[in-house]
Parts: structure tokens; sequence; C-alpha cells
């Protein structure tokens, strides 16, 4: 044994001294710069470690991404919400800009028409059935409406009379329906007339004026105004304009075809008169 | 004691029956009260009574037609008792041509469903008729409108009233 580490002991200690020496003297020389030998393992190295290094950091970017995965989640959730409370806000505001400008209307109406009690509600939906024209609106005894009741745009238009009353709900038949009977002043000579629903005008939303006054005259673009004989309506509620008259042969008014005065499709909201003075 | 004396399976599908009909009136009443063909809107209540007959019978059906036309006079203000007199009718006379003239094939389902919707139609348009002679063509118009308008649904209804009836009586 004792001649082995003779042997090789030996050896190897001037091997070692010998590469530590060659090292420390190289370090002193290059004064920073990279040996041969650090060249060439870090040119076999290097590789193999932006592998290692990428997918270090591909790990670190999945167990990040994993990590912080259910925040965002959360986040991305919470934002939705925040953007769909703000769509409804935009919505809201917009609504309540459409019906602060049809209340300030009706406030005008309100002005001239003292007497007037209204009731505000809103159309519900319209009736399914191609035999009649009504629909249905948001407020009924409930609210104190009644069977009768003229229903109004903001403008003061009539668009109908409420027919049946539930205790949240209404059902109001249009002016162009079939069953209307309104008595009626026409253009400016006040010519009196009666406004009926004819069917085959309320598919196309018209109405029918007959019963015009032998001695009056009404030409194309006349207004047409709720007379008030009766009671049943009040005074002076705008229903539509004459789009056309038809004349007898003896040049007398058979009868006149009276556009409404507003898309009752386009309806949203109306103005229930609950109370009115009636003019003698 | 109540598992002898009510038989579930009968109630089970007497609920989907009804819960189909809430359906389709909730579509009749909201959808396709705004979806018109030349302004003239759909009534596939009829058609959906003639696939309940033909697949349950004339008495089942006439009941569905019962509970349909009450739902459907409530829904039509200008109805009071129309509805809920036709639609049973229509339900007990579409099983019993079921049952002894005709097939219960699709074709058959819908030539019944277009005379059913027609005559429901031509029901309709009997008020105005009345209150108003002059208008009877564009009444017959409206009708015919109306029947051929409802007549996709109706193929609809059969479909799905078909499938309840399978699923109903499979089990």
């Amino acid at each position: 044994m004792k001649a082995y580490l003779k042997k090789y002991g030996i050896r190897l200690l001037i091997v070692v001294f010998l590469v530590v020496g060659i090292l420390a003297v190289g370090r002193s020389v290059r004064d920073g710069g990279a040996g041969l030998l650090s060249n060439v393992s870090g040119a076999i190295r290097t590789p193999f470690q932006k592998v290692a290094t990428a997918v270090v950091s591909r790990m670190e970017e999945l167990y990040g991404y994993v990590y912080k995965y259910d925040n965002l989640v959360q986040e991305n959730e919470r934002l939705r919400a925040q953007l769909a409370d703000l769509e409804n806000q935009i919505r809201a505001n917009d609504q309540a800009m459409e019906e602060n400008a049809r209340l300030r209307e009706l406030l005008n109406l309100q002005q001239k028409h003292t007497d007037y009690t209204f009731e505000s509600a809103k159309v519900v939906s319209w009736n399914a059935s191609n035999w009649d024209s009504s629909f249905t609106i948001s407020k009924g005894s409930d609210s104190g409406l009644e069977k009768g009741d003229s229903v109004v745009t903001e403008y003061g238009v009539l668009v109908g009379t409420i027919t049946e009353v539930g205790t949240s709900w209404s059902t109001v038949e249009t002016v162009v329906d079939l069953d209307t009977n309104i008595g009626v002043l026409v253009g400016n000579e006040q010519v009196s007339g009666i406004l009926e629903g004819d069917y085959t005008l309320m598919r196309s939303q018209y109405m029918k004026l007959s019963f015009v006054a032998e001695t009056g005259q009404i030409i194309t673009g006349d207004i047409v105004i709720t007379s008030g004989a009766g009671g049943a309506y009040p005074q002076g509620l705008i229903l539509g304009t004459v789009s056309s008259v038809h004349t007898e042969a003896a040049g007398q008014v058979e009868y006149a075809v009276v556009e409404p005065f507003t898309k009752l499709d386009e309806l949203t909201q109306i103005f229930v008169i609950k109370d009115y003075q009636v003019v003698e | 004691m109540f598992a002898d004396v009510i038989d579930f399976k009968k109630l089970r599908l007497a609920l989907v029956y009804i819960l189909c009909l809430a359906v389709m009136m909730f579509f009749q009443d909201t959808v396709f009260a705004r979806l018109g063909l030349f302004g003239v809107k759909m009534l596939f209540i009829p058609a959906a009574c003639v696939a309940v007959s033909l697949f349950e019978g004339g008495f089942r059906g006439g009941l569905f037609g019962l509970l349909a036309g009450l739902l459907c006079d409530l829904s039509f203000p200008e109805s009071t008792f129309l509805f809920t007199l036709l639609f049973p009718a229509i339900g007990f006379i579409s099983g019993l041509a079921a049952e002894f003239w005709i097939s219960h094939s699709f074709t058959a389902y819908m030539a019944t469903a277009g005379f059913a919707l027609l005559v429901t139609a031509l029901c309709q348009m009997v008020r105005v008729i009345i209150v108003e002679p002059g208008s009877a063509l564009t009444c017959l118009l409206t009708a015919l409108v109306q029947t051929l308008w409802s007549l996709p649904m109706a193929a609809v209804s059969y479909t799905v009233i078909k499938r309840i009836s399978r699923w109903g009586n499979k089990r």
C-alpha cells in the first residue's frame, strides 16, 4: 500500500498542483476574461442551460398562471358585473330621460287642463288577436283606474279607452278598434261627426269618420278632436288628422279616413285620465 | 295510501301537458303577438288540441282543449266563451276522427290541424262580420293568412306533443 500511495499519490499531487498552478497563472493573466476550458464548458453547458431555463421559466409561468388564475377569474367576474351594472345604469338613464321628456310634456298638458287627474302606466303587452286592437297596461283598480277611463299620450292624444280592469292591470281598447264610437269635432269649422272603428281600416291602423254634419266641410289635413258630448270622453283631446275624404255623388261627405296622431304600435307609456270636469 | 288512489303516471303526463300548454300560451301571447305575416298574427293553439287528440284520444284532447280554450278566452279580450266552447269540440272531434277515419301520420295531422285553424279563424271573424258586414272580404283574407301563418307552429306542436305522448306512454 505504501508503494501504491507513493507511486500514484505523489503523481496525483503533482498533477493537481500543476493544474491549480496553471489555472492560477491563467486567471491572473486573462484579467477577468473566460479561459479556454471555461469557454468549452460554457459552450457545452449553455444550450442545456437555456433549455433548462426555458423549461423552468415556463414552469414558473405555469405555476404563476395556475396560482393567479383564480384571482383573474374572480377579477374578470367582478369586472363583468361592473360592466353589466354600468350598462344597466346607462339603459336606466336613457329610460329615465325618455320618461322625463314625456312627463314634461304631460306637465304642459296638465297646466292646460287643470281638471284632469292623470295616472301614468306602461304598456305591458299587445293583444295577440287579429280581430280587435287592444293592449294591456301595468295599472289597474289598485291605482284607481276604472272601466271607461280615457287613455292618452303625453301630448294629450287619445289612444283608447279602458275596457277591463284588474287589480294591477287593465285592458285598453285602442281608438282604431271596431267598437270605437266617439263624438268628434273636425277642423277649424268644428264640424261634428262620429269617429267609428272599421275592421278594414283597423288592419292598417286608421279610423272612419262618419255622420259628418251636412252643413260642414272637411278637407284632408283637418285635425279631429273629441267633442266631449255625452261626457264619455274629455273635450278637446286630439285623435288624428283627416287623411282622405270620400264624398257621395251629390258632393256630400260620405265618410273620411282619419289617421291617428300617434303610432299606436310604438306606445310604451300612456297616461290614464282618471277624473275630469265634464263640459255641459 | 294515496299511492293506491292516484295514478301518478297519468298525473305526471297531465302535468307535462299543462306545462306544455303554458309554454305555448306564453309564446302565443308574447313573441308571436309581435310577429305578423302581412300584419296578421298566428293562433296555433287549436293545432295543439288536434295533436293531443291524435295521440291521447278524443277525451283527453277535449280536456286539453277545454283548458286551452279557457286560457285563450282570458287572453283575447274580444271573446268571452268562444274558445272555451270551440277548442274542446276541436279536440274531441279530432280524436274521434283519429280513432276511426284518419291516421296518426304527420300529413293527416297537418290536414286536420289546418282545418281546425281555419274553423277557429272563421269563428273569430263572425263577430266582426255581424258588426260590419262590409268587411267580409278583409275578414276572409285575414282568416286565411292567420290559418297559413299558424301552420309552421302547428308542425312544431305536433313534434313536441308526439314526444310527450311517447314519453308518457312508454313508462
